[in-house]
């Protein structure tokens, strides 16, 4: 088994009284696009610069490409591809001068493959950065970033602020430039359905913590949803299968992880059940991070579903 | 490093266009003369532009990704930081060699597309030009530096504007001293900027994060260095600002003067008021319109001032340059260095000097016209051998202008209404009243023909030296004066201690006091003990209480040194500090006073000690796949 690109062991980091990461740790593997999702304000930012050095962890430590992130040489910097949040390019430069800039500051640079992606995307050597749109630049620095050939390609929010069919070229381009390079990503995305499209396995930061570290593959294999209305008498639910109870037409929206037959089958005979369904992303996301999702959060979780509700009665 | 210049394209150019035109205006102060050919004595405008534009220059710099927000974009590439820096500095050099060669081109065009006959002028102040440009040199690592810095932006700016006047103050004394500056102004420039760009390299390696504390090793040995190192900056703010009130207080106290045979003292408020004369205690006890004779004496000064913001070049010459006009619409121009040149709007500049050959004058000479009579001589007294030349208009260069036998040059001056009337018989030639002459040691010499004539007999009387007085106790606020009866002046025995009495002497002493109670107590107990403190040092040590004077000025120092200690120790404790942080800066609150606690104020902030570590194991999320069992699946 390869060892992974990235590692992130128990990082904390806050910002006066803000704690912004509370202990933060997962890996990434070579090949793997992993996306981190989060709200706001969750710290996906922060593990982003944290992991590419512009931040230093205050406790745990962060490795990438098997070097601490907090000293990285400029060998291992040449192996990682960055996209910022907002694209940052020199504003007095043109297509053509931000592609020379990469070259002479990238030894592994492709240039003909750069040349020949910006064709592909509609840019022209010869424009200038500042009248590039939102969309334009977002797509210039990606195809920057990927053409230096890296290992790790780093992605913050790249879509962020683009409408839907630039986020859509957007992510058709780093879907063919991944193709062709079949490096290891890191992204971070508000964007779900995005993320449902590109990503292998996502990370779901909430409150300086993972909720969420898994394969697309497995959420939908061992997560299910389903609406119960209980018989008059029955009782909730409760156990580490059921991940949220939520209210719903007099009945309950449930949240399940690897819920076995007998938990279903009991569900049933104590009241009404829907055909359980994997839910999307963006719906779990939003069960397990929404505003109105108290509950939701890992601490409270627990004492919530042991809770009984007005509805319930003696099981 | 191509790729680096490339995208510091905007400051670089910038920085080349508009500090050129800075610079270039700066030297066009003066004419073309005094810029090129001759010194100007000082270089005011080219010397302030270029300390001005050579510090934003390395400012910019060193912040222009962090302004651009490109910082980062720039910092994930696979380049050194040492080699960004290099980039940078490679470029603050490249401009800067720009302006040394731009600059004077600038100004030279400009003077010869309003004149063409300058073109052949000879550019003898170009190495003088070059060396007041070494400033910018010295400004602009200075700026790196401080641009460079892992502070906040205020701090910068504040290090960075201390570091610069300390820098100028710095190069002022040491090429001050003699009057071969020329080579220690441009090497203690070139000097102050390498270590400048060495100290800025090691600070590009540096990050800043305000939420940790200070690392210990730079705590224990770099942070100390840099305190006292302020601290001495803050020593010289406190001396100049002293000075500067202890000068208003000496302007405020009544002088001496002579009235009816005695010796009173007298004040007055303003320019236009009438004379007071004023009791021991400085009541005013009778008006006057204005005195006999004034007294003097030397007053005791409070050191003299140590910032200098001074433009270099008058040090660079040993004599003030003079000229004079010829024929209305030409002038001589004598160099320190004793180099005459020729100026006429037509002609341009020519070099002129002794005889045909134009031989130069002895370092030091001087020059003045005569004019008596309509008529005008120009003269140069060669310094070497006393001997005067005139300069001969057709000749086009100066020939020996011998005075009357045995007589020998004794100087320029003007004639006095007293020589006038006192002159015997009718004179040679016409003197007008206030004309300039020669004065030789038996003649007064005018000019008639063109050439110098003896009018008449030197009688100028010596004027009478009247003594000066004697101060005794003297300290820079208060002192005593004794005149003696001195029978040539008129006048009898005077004593008179001068101490604030008026509110307004009191005021500017308060001040002088107060801002002594602020300097470093282990520096005035210093003063205290020392028997004499001199100018040089004032700076360091308080001359208010050298020698003892004002134990109390001492005893106070030390106790708000030791309550800065105590509210620092204290507020230290309450953040979390460890003891060892503590003692440094307790030793450093005694040892500097109010100056320490500052810094050490700014120096640890409450956001770096609170420890806000979660020490709880975090739970595994709650939806987990394993890394291994998603390698084995793929």
């Amino acid at each position: 088994m390869s060892s992974p690109v990235v590692t992130f062991d128990s990082v904390q980091r806050w910002f006066g009284n803000q704690v912004v990461l509370k202990g933060l740790s997962f890996q990434v593997m070579p090949g793997q696009v992993y996306a981190l999702l989060g709200r706001n304000g969750a710290g996906k930012t922060t593990a982003l610069r944290i992991l590419l050095g512009f931040l230093a962890p205050h406790v745990g430590s962060v490795a990438v490409l098997g070097c601490d992130s907090t000293a990285l040489s400029p060998q291992v910097r040449g192996r990682i591809g960055y996209v910022g949040e907002e694209h940052r390019l020199y504003a007095t430069m043109t297509v053509a001068g931000a592609v020379a800039f990469e070259a002479g500051t990238r030894p592994t640079f492709r240039r003909a493959f750069a040349d020949q992606a910006l064709q592909r995307c509609g840019l022209r050597p010869s424009q200038r950065i500042p009248r590039l749109s939102r969309g334009q630049r977002a797509t210039l620095s990606l195809v920057l970033a990927v053409a230096s050939n890296p290992e790790l390609l780093v992605c913050d929010d790249p879509a962020l602020g683009l409408d839907v069919v630039m986020r859509r070229e957007f992510l058709d381009a780093l879907i063919d430039l991944l193709a062709d390079t079949g490096c290891t990503v890191l992204f971070s995305s508000h964007f779900l359905t995005d993320v449902e499209r590109i990503a292998d396995r996502v990370g779901i930061l909430h409150d300086g913590s993972l909720l969420v570290d898994a394969t697309l593959d497995d959420i939908k294999r061992r997560v299910l949803r389903c609406v119960w209305l209980p018989k008059p008498g029955a009782t909730l639910p409760s156990g580490p299968q059921v991940l949220r109870i939520g209210a719903r037409r007099g009945g309950h929206e449930l949240l399940l992880l690897d819920a076995q037959r007998a938990l279903l089958a009991d569900l049933a005979a104590h009241g009404e059940l829907s055909p359980p369904l994997a839910p999307s992303l963006e719906d779990l996301f939003l069960d397990l991070t929404g505003p109105d999702r108290p509950g939701m959060l890992r601490e409270g979780m627990d004492e919530l579903v042991a809770r009984p509700t007005p509805v319930g009665g003696q099981r | 490093m191509k790729a680096l210049l490339r995208k510091d394209l905007p400051w670089l150019l910038g920085f080349l266009v508009l500090g050129t035109i800075g610079l270039a205006m700066g030297l066009m102060e003066h004419s073309f003369v005094y810029c090129f050919v001759v010194s100007p004595g000082d270089r005011e405008g080219l010397f302030h532009v270029a300390w001005s534009v050579g510090l934003g220059l390395g400012a910019v710099a060193m912040c222009f990704d962090e302004a651009l927000g490109t910082r980062e974009f720039l910092a994930q590439r696979p380049v050194a930081i040492t080699r960004l820096g290099g980039a940078r500095l490679l470029g603050c050099g490249l401009v800067l060699l720009g302006w040394f060669l731009l600059a004077p081109l600038g100004a030279w065009l400009c003077f010869v597309v309003g004149d063409l006959e300058y073109w052949s002028a000879p550019l003898r102040q170009l190495p003088q030009i070059w060396a007041t440009l070494t400033t910018a040199v010295s400004a602009c690592a200075i700026g790196a530096l401080a641009g460079a810095l892992p502070a906040p932006w205020w701090a910068r700016l504040l290090i960075g504007g201390a570091l610069q006047v300390t820098s100028l103050t710095l190069v002022y004394h040491l090429s001050h001293q003699s009057v071969t500056s020329l080579p220690v102004f441009v090497v203690s420039n070139l000097a102050i900027a390498a270590l400048a760009v060495g100290l800025c390299m090691v600070a590009l390696a540096h990050r800043a994060d305000p939420d940790r504390a200070m690392l210990a090793t730079v705590r224990r040995r770099v942070m100390p260095s840099l305190v006292v190192l302020l601290a001495a900056f803050f020593c010289m703010l406190q001396m100049e600002v002293q000075s500067e009130v202890a000068t208003r207080l000496r302007r405020v106290y009544p002088r001496p003067v002579v009235l009816g045979g005695k010796v009173e003292i007298v004040q007055r408020e303003d320019y236009d008021d009438p004379y007071r004369i004023v009791d021991a205690e400085h009541r005013a006890i009778a008006v006057i319109r204005r005195p006999e004779t004034w007294l003097s004496y030397r007053e005791p000064s409070l050191g003299k001032e140590f910032l200098r913001i001074e433009a270099p070049g008058s040090m660079w010459s040993t004599l003030l340059w003079m000229h004079t006009s010829v024929a209305g619409h030409s002038y001589l121009v004598l160099d320190g260095d004793g180099r005459a040149f020729w100026v006429s709007p037509g002609d341009g500049v020519r070099a002129t000097g002794r005889y045909v050959t134009h031989e130069p004058f002895s370092v030091g000479s001087g020059a003045l016209s005569v004019e008596s009579g309509g008529e005008s001589a120009h003269l140069v007294r060669d310094a070497a051998t006393n001997e005067l030349w005139r300069f001969e208009d057709d000749l086009g260069h100066f020939i020996p202008q011998p005075l009357s036998e045995g007589d020998r040059f004794v100087g320029f001056d003007h004639v006095h209404d007293e020589e006038l009337v006192d002159r015997p018989g009718v004179p040679p030639i016409g003197v007008a009243r206030n004309g300039r002459v020669v004065r030789g040691e038996r003649f007064v010499y005018g000019v008639k023909g063109g050439v110098l004539v003896a009018v008449g007999p030197n009688r100028k009387v010596p004027s009478v030296a009247v003594k000066m007085g004697r101060v005794t106790n003297d300290s820079p606020l208060s002192w005593t004066v004794q005149f003696d009866a001195d029978p040539v002046a008129g006048h009898a025995a005077f004593s008179h201690h001068f101490t604030p009495h008026t509110s307004t002497e009191r005021k500017y002493a308060a001040m002088t006091m107060g801002v002594s109670l602020l300097r470093p107590p282990l520096l005035q107990a210093l003063a205290a003990v020392c028997p004499e403190v001199p100018p040089a040092s004032h700076w360091l040590l308080d001359p208010l209480v050298a020698q003892g004077r004002r134990w109390w000025l001492v005893l106070v120092s030390i106790t708000v040194g030791l309550l800065s200690a105590w509210s620092v120790r204290r507020r230290l404790r309450t953040l979390g500090a460890t003891p060892s942080t503590m003692l440094i800066w307790t030793m450093l609150c005694v040892g500097l006073g109010p100056f320490a606690a500052i810094a050490s104020v700014v120096c640890e902030r409450p956001r770096a000690y609170a420890n806000r570590a979660i020490t709880t194991p975090v739970p595994l999320p709650r939806i987990f796949t394993s890394c291994s069992l998603n390698q084995d699946i793929a």
